[in-house]
């Protein structure tokens, strides 16, 4: 017995001598935080994951970088590798310097020839980069970037022909297709694609017909050259960033080390968060019940708003490109119940354009705060709470029954499909299966058509026969511009996910267009179009997105809010001693 | 014997082949786009399938798959998963965590599953034998998900004895493997019920044969009749259940490595299918089928092996 306790108690001793030695492993200042699923790949040109923010925003530098205002309220851009804001030249023409002291983590220089290079690889023809357009044409269009970067083998467009120059070793010059303002500039230099990749490992890995580069697949084929440079990437265990000592603004970055890991599992997260094992996290559906009234969560709308894309060439279904029975679905739909007990804590919308949308813009007004945007929703909440209304839906279904020529006795079924893995959707068509029946009185059956490993694209491409199918998919230029969220709704929208094309919307979108440089305007135009939206139920929105995030005490947040276009900052954050 | 083992490899080979083949046009046949992405315009998309000949027709395709393996040994590279890396490069880097996981589970559910099947089997129908047989069915029908939940419950929050997930950083093997001891646990559940239950029914058979009569009778001690003669017959009907074990120790457990962050196998075949990876599907099925190819062999030669009575050709 006693050698038994002995044994034990040289057992228990290991144990604690390997637990202290893996929690040594950091250093003092260490922000802990997670990712849900790692990043791909490090090479920001070639990858659409947004879970490359992290390691972009850690160890890249852009030409420039958003910061905290002081009193914590709102963002700013600051040059990064750029020395100062871009100079406008003309109307068109701006010149960005570059600053002298800008390096690789390993010291060697960033100059005007790292910039150019690096946009010249994004923007290949023969590498076909999926994130050219973040740089071709996204918050402004540089001249012939999107031409050169489309023309393939054809070469019919020169690289001497693109906006983008170089003007002496440390300044370049960027041509716009038409004026634009110095943040819009500044903005589409922020982005992930934009920062500079180090060329003698980009060539390196470039294959030898030049069609790809292996260029960030790996940790020692990939250079950082931002505040931090990454250490270690156990690809689905960890990411470890330590503070590079070459960075050029150290004083805007407080952590020594981050240490990011990859947990999937909500049920780890929770546990690491309530051991402090981590200093942020963001609650799931099923998790948010118990930390709702917790005094840290804070809550933020985001960019999605949920919503169900209608099938108007459904050949089993007789209603299908009838605008009264849209609008009877539409009106069928009681989207309190779905935000707030399906998809919980959630809030309820029967308009399109989110809740983000327009805080990029000068004012820093989001269109839903202005009257324009406003006065949609009272127009719906008019008729119908949150665009609810069963009587409504019975008249508008009697108009289609009537215009389609149908039986007034004459059962329809209708088919919502979606993948079998969204459950907050699975939940919603089960709701809809007993509620249509009751609300049509018979006249409507919903029956759902699950697929597994194939996107709603793909589905939607195999079968004409569907009715309704869930979306989410989102604009980040709607930030800047709010009627750009409907963009995929265009019939010119080549890989468009409705097939519902209006003459009238497709005007309206036009016009928006034509003025989006008069704020105001913009913001009238843009609550026409949401209107003829609604009128015409191009799709059918249900649900505006609430992220919910929970902070740890000990880390100190740059702003006092969560600020759209530049979240919590979390980068620029401290931790309290 | 050696000409039977050689015609089974040919076999095995010409097995494989099928396998990427079929599994090839499967997957190509299935009705998605691998590079479909809203922020991603549809002439770049076109342009990417068009580098890869996924508009040209499927034999096409086919013959560009095959001449690549042929010519450069080229198997592909990954498009979504890990993009740009060589399809066996990714396997390689993930294999090693896995391995581990799944040996050291073997390590303890085999002694454990042998001894617990033989206790049940010596105490048949006692009260030993109830509780044994208690736990085996709650191990072998609860998936191992649960335990591993519950486990790292149990000893990473409210008894903090095990850090939550796997250390892959530390330079140190044991304290990695500290680490990985929750889903070894895990692991190890099914396999001793799955080896105790096998092992305690055959032994309970083989206990009441004739033979063993004729041992007992010879002078034999119980202990002694058991192990020389009823326990290496047993082991028969049991090597198809340990051998696939052992040769299976790539697979990964897709649960119980996404539940403790171990960066093995687990799920590597469901992404890569979900992700329109085609190139890294078709490398794992090929991985997985030659496993599983070389399990079956390994099991047909050690029948011979642990029961001389059992051979191909044997003499005549």
């Amino acid at each position: 017995m006693k050698k038994l306790t002995a044994l034990c108690l040289v057992l228990a001793l290991c144990l604690s001598a390997m637990t202290f030695a893996s929690a040594e492993a950091t250093g003092t200042k260490v922000y802990k935080t997670y990712m849900g699923s790692d990043t791909p790949i490090l090479n920001a040109h070639n990858s659409v994951e947004t879970s490359l923010d992290t390691p972009t925003s850690y160890c890249g530098s852009f030409l420039y970088r958003t910061v905290p205002d002081e009193d914590g309220n709102g963002f700013h851009y600051i040059g990064d590798i750029a020395a100062e804001l871009p100079v406008q030249i003309d109307e068109v023409t701006w010149q960005i310097p570059i600053r002298k002291e800008a390096c690789w983590a390993n010291g060697d220089p960033i100059n005007a020839d790292t910039m150019i290079y690096s946009f010249k690889m994004l923007l290949d023809p023969i590498l076909v980069n999926r994130m050219a357009d973040f740089l071709a044409d996204y918050n402004i269009t540089i001249v012939n970037a999107k031409e050169y970067n489309q023309q393939g083998e054809s070469a019919t467009v020169a690289w001497e022909d693109v906006g983008i120059k170089k003007i002496d070793d440390y300044t370049i010059q960027i041509t716009t297709d038409k004026a634009y303002t110095q943040t819009q500039v500044c903005s589409q230099f922020t982005n992930r694609a934009t920062a500079p990749v180090y060329e003698p490992l980009y060539e390196a890995g470039m294959s030898e017909d030049r069609t790809s580069t292996t260029y960030g697949t790996t940790l020692d084929m990939y250079m950082s050259c931002g505040p931090y440079k990454i250490v270690t990437w156990d690809f689905d265990n960890k990411q470890i960033y330590v503070r590079n000592e070459k960075y050029w603004m150290p004083e805007l970055f407080h952590y020594d080390s981050v240490d990011v890991s990859i947990v999937k599992e909500m049920n780890a997260r929770v546990q690491l968060w309530e051991k402090g094992e981590l200093d942020d996290l963001s609650p799931d559906a099923n998790t948010i019940e118990t930390y709702i009234d917790d005094p840290r969560m804070v809550e933020y709308p985001s960019l999605t708003v949920f919503h169900i894309d209608i099938n108007c060439k459904n050949p089993e279904n007789p209603l299908t490109a009838n605008v009264n029975y849209r609008r009877a679905m539409y009106y069928a739909m009681n989207r309190e119940v779905i935000a707030n007990d399906i998809f919980g804590y959630q809030e309820p919308a029967a308009w399109y354009v989110n809740g983000q949308a327009g805080i990029l813009s000068e004012s820093g007004l989001t269109y839903r705060e202005s009257e324009y945007g406003k006065a949609v929703v009272e127009k719906v909440n008019s008729n119908s709470e949150y665009g609810y209304n069963p009587e409504l839906a019975r008249e508008y279904l009697a108009k289609a029954y009537e215009e389609c020529g149908l039986a007034p006795d004459t059962v329809v079924t209708l088919r919502i499909c979606f993948g079998d893995s969204e459950t907050a959707w699975k939940k919603t068509a089960e709701y809809l299966m007993e509620e249509f029946p009751v609300i049509f009185e018979g006249k409507i059956e919903l029956v759902a058509d699950t697929y597994a490993g194939i996107s709603a694209t793909d589905y939607k491409k195999s079968t004409d026969v569907w009715d309704f199918s869930p979306n989410d998919w989102t604009r980040g230029a709607s930030r800047t511009y709010p009627y750009t969220c409907f963009y995929y709704y265009l019939e010119s929208y080549g890989s468009h996910p409705n097939n519902y094309f209006d003459p009238e919307f497709e005007a309206q979108y036009a016009v928006c267009e034509s003025v989006q440089d008069n704020y105001e305007e913009m913001l009238k135009e843009t609550q026409k179009l949401e209107e003829i939206y609604i009128d015409k139920v191009v799709h059918i929105p249900v649900v505006q997105e609430v992220s919910y995030m929970m902070f740890s005490d000990r880390l100190v947040l740059p702003v006092r809010t969560y600020i759209p276009g530049f979240g919590w900052g979390t980068i620029y954050g401290d931790i309290a001693e | 014997m050696f000409k039977y083992i050689l015609g089974r490899i040919g076999a095995m080979l010409l097995t494989l082949f099928l396998v990427m083949t079929l599994s090839f046009w499967i997957i190509r046949l299935m009705p998605m786009s691998i590079f479909e992405n809203p922020e991603v315009s549809p002439e770049i998309q076109r342009k990417l399938e068009d580098r890869m000949h996924l508009h040209e027709p499927m034999a096409v395709q086919y013959y560009y798959f095959i001449e690549g393996i042929v010519t450069r040994g080229d198997f592909g590279t990954s498009v979504k998963i890990r993009p740009g890396l060589d399809v066996f490069e990714i396997l390689s880097t993930r294999i090693p965590a896995t391995v581990v996981l799944n040996v050291f589970s073997l390590l303890l559910s085999i002694p454990l599953g042998i001894i617990f099947g033989t206790w049940a089997a010596l105490k048949r129908n006692k009260m030993t034998d109830t509780v044994i047989s208690f736990f085996i069915v709650v191990f072998i029908s609860v998936p191992s998900f649960v335990f591993a939940s519950v486990l790292q419950y149990m000893f990473t929050f409210v008894w903090p004895i095990f850090p939550t997930l796997y250390n892959a950083q530390s330079p140190n093997f044991a304290v990695r493997l500290y680490s990985m001891v929750l889903p070894i646990i895990a692991l190890s559940l099914n396999p001793i019920a799955s080896i105790a239950r096998y092992l305690r029914g055959e032994l309970i058979e083989t206990l009441s044969s004739d033979f063993m009569l004729l041992a007992r009778t010879k002078g034999l001690t119980n202990t002694e009749a058991t192990f020389k003669h009823a326990f290496r017959n047993s082991l028969v009907p049991i090597a198809n259940t340990i051998i696939p074990m052992i040769t299976g120790i790539m697979g990964g457990s897709l649960v119980i490595e996404k539940i403790f962050s171990v960066n093995g196998m687990g799920g590597q075949l469901i992404d890569s299918i979900l992700g329109g990876d085609h190139f890294l599907t078709v490398a794992l099925l090929i991985f997985y089928s030659a496993i599983s190819l070389f399990t079956i062999l390994v099991v047909d030669i050690s029948y011979g092996i642990i029961d001389p009575r059992i051979r191909v050709g044997g003499k005549k």
